[in-house]
């Protein structure tokens, strides 16, 4: 099974834990990284890898997991962060091709109607539904 | 009797280290302890934004005697909200190019921005400055409002640029 991906968080890009071991996924905190590429692309491709091992465990007649749930945690993420967690959950999504079942809960301080939109946005761009989780004010 | 307030303010080269500070000093500005969460966000965003422009799009032609063109932000409290206005030299291609978006962007409503935006963020690429073209839309989104500018010529090849945005301290209705 593909390593779990672990990326600490500093103050200005989030923690990312994808660990297919205890089906954990979540991205944590704020996103504005220096060099917004060199921070998200390492992360796609992990989707990727995490992808073809997938797909081929299903041809195999295997089905790996069942399940996927990713929590989304972001207090800030600035645009050029936007068009990457865009560029994620959309390969995320495709899981759902694979006969997984696929959610994402996207969580907002209580009172953030933007942050909350934001996420709206995000799910009609994509076609795909997410949960919305109110965390209580700071 | 209400009048503006510098909240914060910087002159000087902005990079990456600078605009993360300005970004923590924002965050915690006493004065903004009672503003409503949205509006405080979205002055935050906008700060981000502006910044950013600065630091990865500034070009570095300065040149001897050019001081009074350092790269400027500029946080002032209004007693109608927020003015965040940024500055930096620019080439000539930049100019050209910051004038024809930030036109671009003023002529649309607040739907065919979002739009706007949207479609940058499904089928738009990420350029080599790490740039979406997504900042300034995410500006005049944030403001909901016109993004004021000036370019002015200093020779040939650079320009001053000087952007700024009003955000105002209660929400429309939205």
């Amino acid at each position: 099974m593909i390593n779990a991906l672990l990326i600490d968080r500093t103050r200005s890009s989030p923690k990312i834990y994808f660990d297919p071991a205890s089906n954990v996924f979540e991205i944590i905190g704020e996103s504005r990284p220096e060099n917004v590429r060199l921070f998200y692309e390492p992360i796609v491709r992990w989707l990727d890898d995490y992808s073809h091992e997938i797909t081929a465990a299903v041809m195999r007649g295997q089905q790996p997991i069942k399940s996927f749930n990713i929590d989304i945690k972001l207090g800030y993420f600035n645009s050029s962060s936007a068009k990457f967690i865009f560029d994620m959950l959309h390969k995320i999504h495709q899981f759902y091709d694979l006969g997984i079942d696929v959610k994402a809960n996207w969580y907002y301080e209580d009172g953030d109607e933007d942050m909350k939109q934001a996420g709206f946005d995000l799910s009609e761009m994509l076609d795909f539904p997410f949960i919305y989780i109110a965390t209580p004010a700071k | 009797m209400d009048s503006d307030l510098v909240l914060l303010s910087y002159c000087g080269k902005i990079d990456f280290e600078t605009h993360e500070s300005l970004i923590d000093q924002a965050k915690n500005l006493p004065e903004l302890n009672d503003v409503d969460l949205i509006i405080k966000k979205r002055l935050i965003y906008i700060i981000i934004e502006g910044l950013e422009n600065i630091y990865k799009h500034s070009d570095n032609h300065q040149k001897p005697n050019q001081h009074n063109y350092e790269d400027n932000f500029i946080l002032r409290s209004t007693p109608e909200g927020y003015v965040i206005s940024i500055g930096n030299l620019i080439g000539s291609r930049k100019a050209k190019q910051l004038k024809q978006k930030i036109e671009y962007i003023n002529t649309l409503n607040p739907e065919s921005l979002k739009k706007h935006y949207n479609e940058i963020i499904t089928n738009g690429l990420i350029s080599e400055k790490n740039g979406a073209g997504l900042g300034i839309v995410r500006i005049a989104l944030k403001s909901s409002n016109k993004i004021n500018y000036s370019i002015a010529e200093i020779d040939s090849d650079t320009y001053y640029f000087k952007m700024w945005v009003d955000l105002p301290k209660s929400l429309k209705h939205e």
